[in-house]
């Protein structure tokens, strides 16, 4: 059997806009099993992002609790704690520091959690590299010398460098082209499989979902719509929301067309 | 007059840095005849929107830009046209739409205010009435239910989809031969971005407007166009009726583009280790095809 790895208890977490408050996320319960990938989907405005922020602690919960490895985590929280869930976000450029070169914005993950000998620190920036597809030697070029592609796995050899289990990937390969995005799902994919991650994996893009993702959860205003196994989603949503996401996703294959189509009679 | 509207022969473009010349585009042959919704397909970096922009003719004028080959709009070459000419065609016979709604329409004004300019670029003497009542029957056309509250707006206080469709609404109101779209829609959600695709389209098959539309979603380009060209490092290497080059895809890099799309329908993930030397390889002409050597 395996273990709970990430659980979210009933939380909600609302903002102050002016003089009202707004609700971002409502009551969400989820449990995600130790190695597995559960992606959230949802248009903007849905409470995605605010979802992954409560996950990495950037806020702390109104109400509701999040536990990881049976723990409920606090709401402040520690060096270790922090060690413990990771992120990578959606555009390299604005994440990774342009002043610093490539090696140093790693190191810094690495200073900070105190891993391995200082001595030793240097080897292991480009063991990381290397793990990412990229050559050791990356370590001394800056992010403006880096394609899109390349910089995203800096981005993961960053998260991975301080081996937490848990990884956020808020919209990971959005800003990149199709080939890229290929090459680096790939690489996540292997990487989950080596390393035995767990990924909360948060899009809009629907069509990723569905060759990633264990699992899928929807969410609209900050509530969940839906959530169940990823073929399940795909082919019979229980949800109008769900079927008219999926159906308006481009296509460009004609078994994608039959199954919008099929959606789309759901709606009605 | 049965000249194309759009006809692109060997365009070559530059920019002069610091460091030397950078050649964008190696020569791009295209062709949009009328009526006809022509894709032009690439990734970042590969001279789409560089091609789009020496189409409205923004390119010509930039000091550090090197531009050969001709452009012709309904058989008149841009090349030979002063800017002032230039400039008048841009909003009267031809227009865009840019992929952000919200940056493109100015922040200061309201939309009743920015529509009425566009109305007077085709016809300088309208009067303010005339042309808040073009903008009311323009805006009834793509679906906005409260013209006037809309018209009384700023950019900022309409959501994206809204200025969306504002932004077609002033892209067809003067009846423009073609609309050059790039990337339309990609900043709005999936829900969004199919409602007003779906409304452009239609709008564009009603006004018998031609159509050059810029964007990497193939998903997008396979539903509302008829042909496309796929540009790979500012070559055109593939060319062709949307629906045969989607069948099959002749060049080595069209091949690697609609593999690496993920499918609703779960394809999984191609692994690439093709070398990427064979994107460089020749083009691939599909049959039939519209233009010149």
């Amino acid at each position: 059997m395996t273990s709970i790895h990430l659980a979210l208890r009933s939380v909600s977490k609302s903002f102050r806009v002016g003089a009202r408050s707004v609700r971002a996320v409502e009551g969400i319960s989820v449990e995600v099993a130790e190695g597995e990938c559960l992606a959230i989907v949802g248009e903007s405005g849905s409470g995605k992002s605010t979802l992954a922020n409560l996950v990495l602690g950037v806020y702390a919960p109104d109400a509701g609790s999040i536990m990881l490895d049976g723990a409920t985590l606090p709401a402040r929280r520690s060096l270790a704690n922090r060690r413990m869930v990771q992120l990578v976000q959606q555009n390299p450029l604005s994440s990774l520091n342009p002043k610093r070169t490539v090696g140093a914005s790693i190191r810094l993950s690495l200073d900070v959690h105190g891993i391995g000998k200082p001595s030793s620190r240097a080897s292991r920036i480009g063991w990381l590299l290397e793990e990412v597809g990229l050559p050791a030697e990356f370590a001394e070029r800056s992010p403006a010398a880096l394609s899109g592609g390349q910089r995203q796995r800096v981005a993961i050899a960053r998260a991975l460098a301080c081996e937490s289990r848990l990884v956020v990937l808020d919209e990971p390969t959005s800003s990149l082209d199709v080939i890229v995005q290929a090459r680096i799902l790939r690489l996540l994919k292997d990487l989950r499989a080596a390393r035995g991650l767990t990924y909360v994996f948060i899009t809009h893009d629907l069509a990723v979902v569905r060759n990633v993702a264990d699992r899928v959860m929807v969410l609209k205003e900050g509530a969940r719509v839906e959530i169940g196994e990823t073929a399940r989603i795909f082919t019979c949503p229980e949800h109008a929301y769900t079927r008219g996401l999926i159906a308006a996703s481009p296509v460009i294959a004609q078994e994608e067309q039959d199954l919008r189509d099929r959606l789309r009679q759901g709606i009605g | 007059m049965n000249a194309p509207t759009l006809d692109i022969r060997d365009l070559r473009l530059s920019f002069a840095g610091y460091s030397g010349t950078v050649d964008v585009l190696h020569g791009i042959s295209l062709t949009v005849r009328r009526e006809e919704r022509v894709a032009l397909v690439g990734e970042s970096g590969s001279g789409k929107s560089v091609t789009a922009r020496s189409v409205l003719g923004l390119m010509q004028s930039l000091q550090e830009t090197r531009i050969s080959g001709d452009i012709l709009f309904e058989g008149t070459d841009l090349g030979s046209m002063k800017e002032s000419e230039r400039r008048r065609l841009r909003g009267t016979r031809m227009s865009m739409i840019f992929q952000d709604p919200v940056s493109s329409l100015n922040p200061v004004f309201r939309i009743g205010v920015l529509f009425r300019e566009v109305l007077a670029r085709s016809n300088p003497g309208i009067s303010a009435r005339e042309a808040r009542e073009r903008a009311t029957a323009v805006l009834s056309e793509v679906s906005i239910r409260e013209p006037d509250r809309v018209l009384d707006s700023y950019p900022f206080q309409l959501s994206g989809g809204m200025n969306q469709r504002v932004m077609i609404a002033m892209a067809l109101v003067n009846e423009p031969a073609l609309l050059v779209a790039d990337e339309p829609g990609t900043a709005l959600d999936v829900t969004v971005q199919d409602q007003t695709l779906r409304l452009m389209h239609r709008l564009v098959l009603e006004h018998r407007t031609s159509v050059l539309f810029i964007s990497h979603n193939l998903g997008i380009v396979r539903e509302f166009t008829d042909r496309l060209y796929v540009i790979y490092r500012g070559r055109i290497v593939e060319e062709g009726p949307t629906q045969a080059v989607f069948q099959s895809p002749g060049h080595p890099y069209t091949r690697a583009l609609l593999a690496a799309v993920p499918r609703i329908t779960r394809n999984g993930i191609p692994e690439f280790d093709a070398d990427p030397a064979l994107f460089d390889a020749p083009r691939i002409v599909h049959e039939p095809t519209g233009d010149r050597p």
